[in-house]
Protein backbone atom coordinates (compact mmCIF):
# COMPACT_ATOMS: atom_id res chain seq x y z
CA UNK A 1 0.00 0.00 0.00
CA UNK A 2 1.54 3.01 -1.02
CA UNK A 3 0.03 6.91 -0.34
CA UNK A 4 0.08 8.71 -3.46
CA UNK A 5 0.38 12.61 -2.48
CA UNK A 6 -0.35 13.77 -5.96
CA UNK A 7 -3.95 11.89 -6.03
CA UNK A 8 -4.73 13.54 -2.57
CA UNK A 9 -4.12 17.06 -3.94
CA UNK A 10 -5.87 16.07 -7.02
CA UNK A 11 -8.87 14.98 -4.83
CA UNK A 12 -8.83 17.74 -2.28
CA UNK A 13 -8.67 19.83 -5.51
CA UNK A 14 -11.32 18.19 -7.05
CA UNK A 15 -13.62 18.11 -4.27
CA UNK A 16 -13.27 21.74 -3.59
CA UNK A 17 -13.81 22.22 -7.49
CA UNK A 18 -16.97 20.22 -7.40
CA UNK A 19 -18.31 22.10 -4.25
CA UNK A 20 -17.60 25.48 -6.23
CA UNK A 21 -19.39 23.71 -9.37
CA UNK A 22 -22.37 22.58 -7.85
CA UNK A 23 -23.02 25.47 -5.63
CA UNK A 24 -23.04 27.47 -9.34
CA UNK A 25 -25.02 25.23 -10.85
CA UNK A 26 -27.23 22.75 -8.35
CA UNK A 27 -27.34 24.61 -4.95
CA UNK A 28 -27.82 28.47 -5.86
CA UNK A 29 -30.40 28.19 -8.38
CA UNK A 30 -32.44 25.41 -6.60
CA UNK A 31 -32.45 27.40 -3.27
CA UNK A 32 -33.21 30.85 -5.51
CA UNK A 33 -36.31 29.26 -6.50
CA UNK A 34 -37.13 27.63 -2.87
CA UNK A 35 -36.42 31.18 -1.52
CA UNK A 36 -38.38 32.97 -4.02
CA UNK A 37 -41.45 30.79 -3.34
CA UNK A 38 -40.85 31.32 0.20
CA UNK A 39 -40.99 34.65 -0.37
CA UNK A 40 -44.39 34.24 -2.71
CA UNK A 41 -45.82 32.15 -0.07
CA UNK A 42 -44.56 34.88 2.70
CA UNK A 43 -46.30 37.20 0.28
CA UNK A 44 -49.32 35.03 -0.10
CA UNK A 45 -49.46 34.87 3.64
CA UNK A 46 -48.75 38.28 4.63
CA UNK A 47 -51.62 39.41 1.92
CA UNK A 48 -54.24 36.57 3.27
CA UNK A 49 -53.51 38.01 7.02
CA UNK A 50 -54.18 41.14 5.46
CA UNK A 51 -57.31 40.59 4.21
CA UNK A 52 -58.49 38.23 7.02
CA UNK A 53 -57.13 41.52 9.35
CA UNK A 54 -59.86 43.26 7.18
CA UNK A 55 -62.80 40.97 6.98
CA UNK A 56 -62.13 40.41 10.51
CA UNK A 57 -61.93 44.83 11.10
CA UNK A 58 -65.05 45.02 8.85
CA UNK A 59 -66.80 42.19 10.73
CA UNK A 60 -66.13 43.81 13.86
CA UNK A 61 -67.62 47.13 12.36
CA UNK A 62 -70.66 45.56 10.91
CA UNK A 63 -70.96 43.62 14.08
CA UNK A 64 -70.77 47.26 15.81
CA UNK A 65 -73.19 48.37 13.72
CA UNK A 66 -75.71 44.81 14.17
CA UNK A 67 -75.67 45.86 17.72
CA UNK A 68 -76.41 49.14 17.45
CA UNK A 69 -79.21 48.81 14.89
CA UNK A 70 -80.18 45.78 17.78
CA UNK A 71 -79.85 48.60 20.91
CA UNK A 72 -82.01 51.39 18.41
CA UNK A 73 -84.08 48.56 17.77
CA UNK A 74 -84.88 47.89 21.13
CA UNK A 75 -85.27 51.10 21.78
CA UNK A 76 -87.69 51.84 19.64
CA UNK A 77 -89.39 48.87 20.62
CA UNK A 78 -89.99 49.67 24.00
CA UNK A 79 -90.27 53.53 23.10
CA UNK A 80 -93.65 51.50 21.12
CA UNK A 81 -94.60 49.57 23.89
CA UNK A 82 -94.48 52.51 26.45
CA UNK A 83 -96.63 54.18 23.86
CA UNK A 84 -98.99 51.45 23.05
CA UNK A 85 -99.33 50.89 26.85
CA UNK A 86 -99.91 55.00 27.55
CA UNK A 87 -102.70 54.55 24.69
CA UNK A 88 -104.03 51.64 25.87
CA UNK A 89 -104.02 52.84 29.59
CA UNK A 90 -106.04 56.01 28.02
CA UNK A 91 -108.18 54.23 25.81
CA UNK A 92 -109.32 51.53 28.85
CA UNK A 93 -109.50 54.95 31.23
CA UNK A 94 -111.44 56.33 28.46
CA UNK A 95 -113.75 53.40 27.75
CA UNK A 96 -114.01 52.47 30.99
CA UNK A 97 -115.59 56.41 32.12
CA UNK A 98 -118.08 55.74 28.86
CA UNK A 99 -118.89 52.64 30.20
CA UNK A 100 -119.65 54.14 33.16
CA UNK A 101 -121.63 56.46 31.62
CA UNK A 102 -123.43 53.85 29.46
CA UNK A 103 -123.74 51.72 32.83
CA UNK A 104 -125.37 54.99 34.66
CA UNK A 105 -127.54 55.68 31.88
CA UNK A 106 -129.03 52.38 31.35
CA UNK A 107 -129.20 51.68 35.09
CA UNK A 108 -131.00 54.96 35.24
CA UNK A 109 -133.40 54.40 32.44
CA UNK A 110 -133.78 50.62 33.60
CA UNK A 111 -134.71 51.99 36.87
CA UNK A 112 -137.13 54.42 35.41
CA UNK A 113 -139.16 51.96 33.19
CA UNK A 114 -139.30 49.71 35.81
CA UNK A 115 -140.68 52.18 38.16
CA UNK A 116 -142.93 52.99 35.49
CA UNK A 117 -143.74 48.82 34.81
CA UNK A 118 -143.73 48.38 38.76
CA UNK A 119 -146.40 51.69 38.79
CA UNK A 120 -148.11 50.01 35.85
CA UNK A 121 -148.30 47.06 36.92
CA UNK A 122 -149.62 47.88 40.48
CA UNK A 123 -152.12 49.67 39.14
CA UNK A 124 -153.31 47.07 37.16
CA UNK A 125 -153.13 44.48 39.92
CA UNK A 126 -155.14 46.94 41.88
CA UNK A 127 -157.55 47.16 39.74
CA UNK A 128 -157.35 43.57 38.99
CA UNK A 129 -157.90 42.72 42.73
CA UNK A 130 -160.63 45.03 43.32
CA UNK A 131 -162.24 43.60 40.21
CA UNK A 132 -161.38 40.01 41.55
CA UNK A 133 -163.41 41.10 45.42
CA UNK A 134 -166.21 42.54 43.63
CA UNK A 135 -166.83 39.74 41.31
CA UNK A 136 -166.28 37.70 44.47
CA UNK A 137 -168.24 40.28 46.90
CA UNK A 138 -171.77 40.10 43.81
CA UNK A 139 -171.94 36.43 45.26
CA UNK A 140 -174.50 35.67 47.64
CA UNK A 141 -172.51 37.13 50.89
CA UNK A 142 -172.66 33.72 53.04
CA UNK A 143 -174.79 34.17 56.38
CA UNK A 144 -171.72 34.77 58.90
CA UNK A 145 -170.81 37.79 56.73
CA UNK A 146 -173.95 38.74 56.58
CA UNK A 147 -174.57 38.24 60.29
CA UNK A 148 -171.14 40.16 61.22
CA UNK A 149 -171.92 43.22 59.07
CA UNK A 150 -175.36 43.05 60.96
CA UNK A 151 -174.15 42.99 64.01
CA UNK A 152 -171.39 45.72 63.44
CA UNK A 153 -173.89 47.89 62.56
CA UNK A 154 -175.43 47.31 65.54
CA UNK A 155 -172.29 47.86 67.55
CA UNK A 156 -171.82 51.10 66.05
CA UNK A 157 -175.09 52.39 67.11
CA UNK A 158 -174.67 51.65 70.47
CA UNK A 159 -170.85 53.40 70.38
CA UNK A 160 -172.55 56.62 69.26
CA UNK A 161 -172.69 59.37 71.40
CA UNK A 162 -175.34 60.09 73.65
CA UNK A 163 -176.15 62.99 72.11
CA UNK A 164 -176.36 61.48 68.54
CA UNK A 165 -178.42 58.13 69.47
CA UNK A 166 -181.13 60.72 71.23
CA UNK A 167 -181.13 63.13 68.03
CA UNK A 168 -181.41 59.52 65.90
CA UNK A 169 -184.49 58.65 68.71
CA UNK A 170 -186.14 61.89 67.77
CA UNK A 171 -185.88 60.96 64.27
CA UNK A 172 -187.91 57.85 64.53
CA UNK A 173 -189.89 58.29 67.76
CA UNK A 174 -191.60 61.75 66.81
CA UNK A 175 -194.41 63.07 65.27
CA UNK A 176 -193.76 61.36 61.54
CA UNK A 177 -192.31 58.17 63.15
CA UNK A 178 -190.55 58.21 60.04
CA UNK A 179 -189.25 53.96 59.89
CA UNK A 180 -185.44 53.43 59.45
CA UNK A 181 -184.61 51.93 56.22
CA UNK A 182 -181.93 48.70 56.59
CA UNK A 183 -180.44 48.17 53.09
CA UNK A 184 -178.33 44.68 52.52
CA UNK A 185 -176.71 43.33 49.44
CA UNK A 186 -178.63 40.67 49.38
CA UNK A 187 -182.21 39.88 50.61
CA UNK A 188 -182.66 38.92 54.38
CA UNK A 189 -184.62 36.09 55.37
CA UNK A 190 -187.77 36.90 57.88
CA UNK A 191 -186.15 35.34 61.15
CA UNK A 192 -182.87 37.64 59.99
CA UNK A 193 -185.20 41.01 59.91
CA UNK A 194 -187.10 40.02 63.33
CA UNK A 195 -183.62 39.43 65.02
CA UNK A 196 -181.61 42.61 63.53
CA UNK A 197 -184.92 44.56 64.37
CA UNK A 198 -184.97 43.32 67.75
CA UNK A 199 -180.91 44.03 68.01
CA UNK A 200 -181.52 47.50 66.33
CA UNK A 201 -184.03 48.16 69.07
CA UNK A 202 -181.99 47.11 71.89
CA UNK A 203 -178.91 49.45 70.54
CA UNK A 204 -181.32 52.54 70.18
CA UNK A 205 -182.72 51.70 73.61
CA UNK A 206 -186.46 51.82 71.94
CA UNK A 207 -187.83 49.74 69.51
CA UNK A 208 -187.73 50.02 66.33
CA UNK A 209 -189.58 48.57 63.06
CA UNK A 210 -187.40 48.96 59.87
CA UNK A 211 -187.95 48.51 56.36
CA UNK A 212 -185.45 46.43 54.10
CA UNK A 213 -184.45 46.73 50.78
CA UNK A 214 -182.39 45.16 48.61
CA UNK A 215 -178.75 47.01 47.10
CA UNK A 216 -176.35 44.65 45.45
CA UNK A 217 -174.16 47.59 44.74
CA UNK A 218 -173.48 47.19 48.68
CA UNK A 219 -171.24 44.47 48.23
CA UNK A 220 -171.98 42.50 51.49
CA UNK A 221 -172.60 45.53 53.51
CA UNK A 222 -175.27 46.76 55.87
CA UNK A 223 -176.77 50.59 55.29
CA UNK A 224 -178.89 51.82 58.10
CA UNK A 225 -181.04 54.85 56.96
CA UNK A 226 -182.27 57.56 59.07
CA UNK A 227 -184.64 60.43 57.95
CA UNK A 228 -181.21 62.56 58.64
CA UNK A 229 -178.34 59.90 59.60
CA UNK A 230 -176.67 56.87 57.57
CA UNK A 231 -174.67 54.37 59.26
CA UNK A 232 -172.91 52.46 56.68
CA UNK A 233 -171.01 48.78 57.09
CA UNK A 234 -170.38 47.87 52.98
CA UNK A 235 -167.42 46.52 51.35
CA UNK A 236 -168.52 48.40 48.21
CA UNK A 237 -167.68 51.83 50.06
CA UNK A 238 -164.29 50.67 51.38
CA UNK A 239 -163.33 48.96 48.18
CA UNK A 240 -163.70 52.27 46.60
CA UNK A 241 -161.62 53.89 48.78
CA UNK A 242 -159.04 51.28 48.78
CA UNK A 243 -158.55 51.91 45.14
CA UNK A 244 -158.41 55.52 44.85
CA UNK A 245 -155.64 55.23 47.63
CA UNK A 246 -154.05 52.34 45.45
CA UNK A 247 -153.76 54.29 42.38
CA UNK A 248 -153.52 57.51 42.95
CA UNK A 249 -151.39 57.62 46.02
CA UNK A 250 -148.32 55.35 46.10
CA UNK A 251 -149.63 52.38 47.06
CA UNK A 252 -148.83 50.89 43.57
CA UNK A 253 -145.39 51.37 44.82
CA UNK A 254 -145.86 49.64 48.14
CA UNK A 255 -147.83 46.85 46.55
CA UNK A 256 -144.78 46.21 43.83
CA UNK B 1 -11.52 -6.59 -9.71
CA UNK B 2 -8.34 -8.20 -10.45
CA UNK B 3 -5.84 -5.37 -8.69
CA UNK B 4 -5.54 -4.98 -5.09
CA UNK B 5 -7.43 -2.21 -3.83
CA UNK B 6 -4.82 -1.53 -1.81
CA UNK B 7 -2.92 -0.03 -5.19
CA UNK B 8 -3.29 3.03 -7.18
CA UNK B 9 -2.57 2.69 -10.84
CA UNK B 10 -1.70 5.90 -13.02
CA UNK B 11 -3.86 6.16 -15.74
CA UNK B 12 -1.91 8.92 -17.54
CA UNK B 13 0.49 11.77 -16.57
CA UNK B 14 0.23 15.37 -16.49
CA UNK B 15 3.77 16.84 -17.32
CA UNK B 16 5.58 15.48 -13.86
CA UNK B 17 1.99 14.85 -12.20
CA UNK B 18 0.60 11.23 -12.13
CA UNK B 19 -2.73 11.41 -13.08
CA UNK B 20 -4.32 8.08 -11.26
CA UNK B 21 -7.53 6.14 -12.24
CA UNK B 22 -9.32 7.10 -9.12
CA UNK B 23 -8.44 11.21 -10.22
CA UNK B 24 -10.13 9.95 -13.46
CA UNK B 25 -13.06 8.64 -12.22
CA UNK B 26 -13.55 11.66 -9.35
CA UNK B 27 -13.06 13.59 -12.60
CA UNK B 28 -16.05 11.34 -14.81
CA UNK B 29 -18.04 11.77 -11.17
CA UNK B 30 -17.65 15.59 -11.12
CA UNK B 31 -18.82 15.85 -14.84
CA UNK B 32 -21.73 13.71 -14.27
CA UNK B 33 -22.74 15.33 -11.33
CA UNK B 34 -22.35 19.09 -12.75
CA UNK B 35 -23.77 18.41 -16.11
CA UNK B 36 -26.22 16.34 -14.37
CA UNK B 37 -27.05 19.33 -12.02
CA UNK B 38 -27.01 22.15 -14.85
CA UNK B 39 -29.44 19.66 -16.94
CA UNK B 40 -31.78 19.28 -14.03
CA UNK B 41 -31.45 23.10 -13.40
CA UNK B 42 -31.65 24.66 -16.63
CA UNK B 43 -35.48 25.61 -16.57
CA UNK B 44 -36.64 26.17 -12.98
CA UNK B 45 -39.85 26.88 -12.39
CA UNK B 46 -42.53 28.01 -9.48
CA UNK B 47 -44.67 25.08 -9.83
CA UNK B 48 -42.00 21.98 -10.20
CA UNK B 49 -41.57 18.82 -12.60
CA UNK B 50 -40.96 15.41 -11.32
CA UNK B 51 -36.92 16.55 -11.45
CA UNK B 52 -37.44 19.79 -9.90
CA UNK B 53 -39.37 18.60 -7.30
CA UNK B 54 -36.76 15.66 -6.33
CA UNK B 55 -33.78 18.33 -6.21
CA UNK B 56 -35.90 20.58 -4.01
CA UNK B 57 -36.98 18.07 -2.17
CA UNK B 58 -33.51 17.15 -1.74
CA UNK B 59 -31.81 20.13 -0.98
CA UNK B 60 -34.73 21.12 1.80
CA UNK B 61 -34.04 18.11 2.98
CA UNK B 62 -30.09 18.47 3.41
CA UNK B 63 -31.14 22.12 4.47
CA UNK B 64 -32.94 20.77 7.01
CA UNK B 65 -30.47 18.25 8.44
CA UNK B 66 -28.00 20.91 8.70
CA UNK B 67 -30.69 23.71 10.57
CA UNK B 68 -31.49 20.98 12.87
CA UNK B 69 -27.67 19.63 13.75
CA UNK B 70 -26.47 23.46 13.26
CA UNK B 71 -29.03 25.30 15.14
CA UNK B 72 -28.07 28.00 12.69
CA UNK B 73 -28.56 29.10 9.45
CA UNK B 74 -27.83 26.47 6.83
CA UNK B 75 -27.42 28.52 3.99
CA UNK B 76 -23.42 29.01 4.46
CA UNK B 77 -22.95 25.52 5.62
CA UNK B 78 -25.23 23.68 2.52
CA UNK B 79 -22.69 23.80 -0.69
CA UNK B 80 -19.87 22.19 1.44
CA UNK B 81 -22.06 19.52 3.11
CA UNK B 82 -24.32 18.42 0.26
CA UNK B 83 -21.33 18.46 -1.86
CA UNK B 84 -19.36 16.23 1.13
CA UNK B 85 -22.58 13.86 1.21
CA UNK B 86 -23.40 13.83 -3.11
CA UNK B 87 -20.00 13.16 -3.96
CA UNK B 88 -19.17 10.72 -1.46
CA UNK B 89 -22.55 8.55 -2.30
CA UNK B 90 -22.05 9.06 -6.11
CA UNK B 91 -18.25 7.78 -5.25
CA UNK B 92 -19.53 4.45 -3.35
CA UNK B 93 -22.29 3.61 -5.48
CA UNK B 94 -19.72 3.62 -8.36
CA UNK B 95 -18.74 0.12 -7.00
CA UNK B 96 -21.91 -1.14 -8.45
CA UNK B 97 -20.91 -0.15 -12.12
CA UNK B 98 -18.70 -2.55 -13.73
CA UNK B 99 -15.05 -1.63 -14.48
CA UNK B 100 -15.22 1.47 -11.94
CA UNK B 101 -13.54 1.17 -9.07
CA UNK B 102 -15.35 4.10 -6.20
CA UNK B 103 -12.72 6.64 -5.73
CA UNK B 104 -13.59 6.37 -1.90
CA UNK B 105 -12.03 2.62 -2.21
CA UNK B 106 -8.65 4.29 -1.66
CA UNK B 107 -6.87 6.10 0.85
CA UNK B 108 -5.88 8.99 -0.88
CA UNK B 109 -9.70 10.05 -1.72
CA UNK B 110 -10.71 9.94 1.92
CA UNK B 111 -7.66 11.71 3.15
CA UNK B 112 -8.21 14.57 0.95
CA UNK B 113 -12.10 14.55 1.99
CA UNK B 114 -11.16 14.16 5.84
CA UNK B 115 -8.83 16.80 5.49
CA UNK B 116 -10.96 19.09 3.71
CA UNK B 117 -13.87 19.06 6.66
CA UNK B 118 -10.89 19.69 9.46
CA UNK B 119 -10.05 22.42 7.23
CA UNK B 120 -13.68 23.46 7.03
CA UNK B 121 -13.81 23.28 10.76
CA UNK B 122 -11.74 25.48 11.52
CA UNK B 123 -12.64 27.96 8.78
CA UNK B 124 -16.40 27.68 9.66
CA UNK B 125 -14.94 28.04 13.42
CA UNK B 126 -12.71 30.84 13.07
CA UNK B 127 -15.65 32.46 10.74
CA UNK B 128 -18.53 31.99 13.44
CA UNK B 129 -16.11 32.95 16.50
CA UNK B 130 -13.20 34.78 15.61
CA UNK B 131 -9.61 33.49 15.90
CA UNK B 132 -9.22 34.28 19.30
CA UNK B 133 -12.85 32.53 20.34
CA UNK B 134 -12.12 30.02 18.22
CA UNK B 135 -9.31 28.76 19.44
CA UNK B 136 -10.14 29.19 23.32
CA UNK B 137 -12.50 26.31 22.55
CA UNK B 138 -9.55 24.11 22.70
CA UNK B 139 -9.16 24.95 26.78
CA UNK B 140 -12.28 24.18 27.77
CA UNK B 141 -13.75 23.34 29.87
CA UNK B 142 -9.85 23.79 31.32
CA UNK B 143 -6.71 24.29 30.80
CA UNK B 144 -5.53 20.55 30.84
CA UNK B 145 -7.76 19.41 28.14
CA UNK B 146 -5.88 21.58 25.37
CA UNK B 147 -3.69 18.80 24.21
CA UNK B 148 -6.31 16.44 24.27
CA UNK B 149 -8.34 18.74 22.51
CA UNK B 150 -5.71 18.81 19.57
CA UNK B 151 -5.27 15.23 19.77
CA UNK B 152 -8.66 14.74 19.14
CA UNK B 153 -8.66 17.13 16.15
CA UNK B 154 -6.40 14.72 14.31
CA UNK B 155 -7.57 11.34 15.61
CA UNK B 156 -11.55 12.47 14.92
CA UNK B 157 -10.42 13.26 10.79
CA UNK B 158 -8.34 10.00 11.02
CA UNK B 159 -11.16 8.01 12.36
CA UNK B 160 -13.04 10.08 9.32
CA UNK B 161 -10.85 8.91 6.93
CA UNK B 162 -10.16 5.17 8.17
CA UNK B 163 -14.03 4.40 8.65
CA UNK B 164 -14.95 5.52 4.91
CA UNK B 165 -11.70 3.84 3.39
CA UNK B 166 -12.51 0.94 5.44
CA UNK B 167 -16.25 0.12 5.10
CA UNK B 168 -15.90 0.99 1.34
CA UNK B 169 -12.39 -0.31 0.21
CA UNK B 170 -13.75 -4.17 2.23
CA UNK B 171 -17.09 -3.76 -0.30
CA UNK B 172 -15.34 -3.62 -2.91
CA UNK B 173 -12.66 -6.13 -1.75
CA UNK B 174 -15.27 -8.94 -1.32
CA UNK B 175 -17.44 -8.35 -4.24
CA UNK B 176 -14.13 -8.44 -6.36
CA UNK B 177 -13.33 -11.84 -4.65
CA UNK B 178 -16.78 -13.39 -4.75
CA UNK B 179 -16.80 -12.11 -8.81
CA UNK B 180 -13.62 -13.51 -9.49
CA UNK B 181 -14.39 -17.20 -7.28
CA UNK B 182 -18.39 -17.74 -8.28
CA UNK B 183 -19.97 -15.54 -11.13
CA UNK B 184 -21.94 -13.52 -12.16
CA UNK B 185 -24.84 -13.85 -10.14
CA UNK B 186 -23.62 -14.41 -6.72
CA UNK B 187 -22.23 -11.13 -6.28
CA UNK B 188 -25.98 -9.42 -6.34
CA UNK B 189 -26.67 -9.80 -2.96
CA UNK B 190 -23.04 -8.34 -1.90
CA UNK B 191 -23.61 -5.34 -4.22
CA UNK B 192 -26.98 -4.38 -2.84
CA UNK B 193 -25.25 -4.64 0.26
CA UNK B 194 -21.95 -2.19 -0.91
CA UNK B 195 -24.90 -0.04 -2.06
CA UNK B 196 -26.67 0.72 1.23
CA UNK B 197 -23.47 0.95 3.11
CA UNK B 198 -22.54 3.45 0.69
CA UNK B 199 -25.20 5.16 1.30
CA UNK B 200 -24.81 4.76 5.01
CA UNK B 201 -21.18 6.01 4.50
CA UNK B 202 -21.84 8.78 3.17
CA UNK B 203 -24.17 9.46 5.58
CA UNK B 204 -22.57 9.18 8.90
CA UNK B 205 -19.30 10.55 7.04
CA UNK B 206 -21.25 13.80 6.18
CA UNK B 207 -23.17 13.75 9.55
CA UNK B 208 -20.02 13.75 11.43
CA UNK B 209 -18.73 16.58 9.50
CA UNK B 210 -21.52 18.12 10.41
CA UNK B 211 -21.50 17.38 14.13
CA UNK B 212 -17.48 19.01 13.83
CA UNK B 213 -18.59 21.98 11.90
CA UNK B 214 -21.34 22.61 14.53
CA UNK B 215 -19.34 21.67 17.70
CA UNK B 216 -17.08 24.49 15.85
CA UNK B 217 -19.28 27.70 15.46
CA UNK B 218 -21.01 27.29 18.60
CA UNK B 219 -19.45 27.66 22.11
CA UNK B 220 -21.98 25.68 24.26
CA UNK B 221 -21.16 23.15 22.57
CA UNK B 222 -17.97 23.05 21.49
CA UNK B 223 -16.46 21.02 25.16
CA UNK B 224 -17.52 17.37 23.56
CA UNK B 225 -15.00 17.75 20.91
CA UNK B 226 -14.34 14.04 20.02
CA UNK B 227 -17.30 12.16 19.28
CA UNK B 228 -15.58 9.99 16.86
Amino acid sequence: MRFDLWTFALQAANFLVLVWLLRHFLYRPVLGVITQRQAATAKLTADLEAQAKAAEALRRGLEAERAAISGEKAATLAAARDAAAAERKTLMAQARTDADAVRAQARSSFERERADVASSLGRDAARLAVAIVRRLLKEPPAAAAQDAMLRFVCDDIERLPEEARQHVLEQIAGEDEAAPTVVTAAPLDAETQRSFAERLGKALGAPARPEFRVDPELLAGVEVRFPFTILRRAWAEDLNRIEAELIHDDGAAKLA
Amino acid sequence: MINSPLTTRIAFHLGPVPVTEPVVTTWGLMATLVLGAALATRRLRDEPGRVQAVLELAVSTIEDQIRETLRADPRPYLPFLATLFVFIAGANLLALVPGLEPPTAHLETDAALAVMVFLAVHVFGVRALGWRGYLAQFARPTWVMLPLNLVSEVTRTFSLMVRLFGNIMSGVFVIGVVLSLVGLFVPIPFMALELLTGLIQAYIFTVLAMVFIGGAVEPARASPRSPA
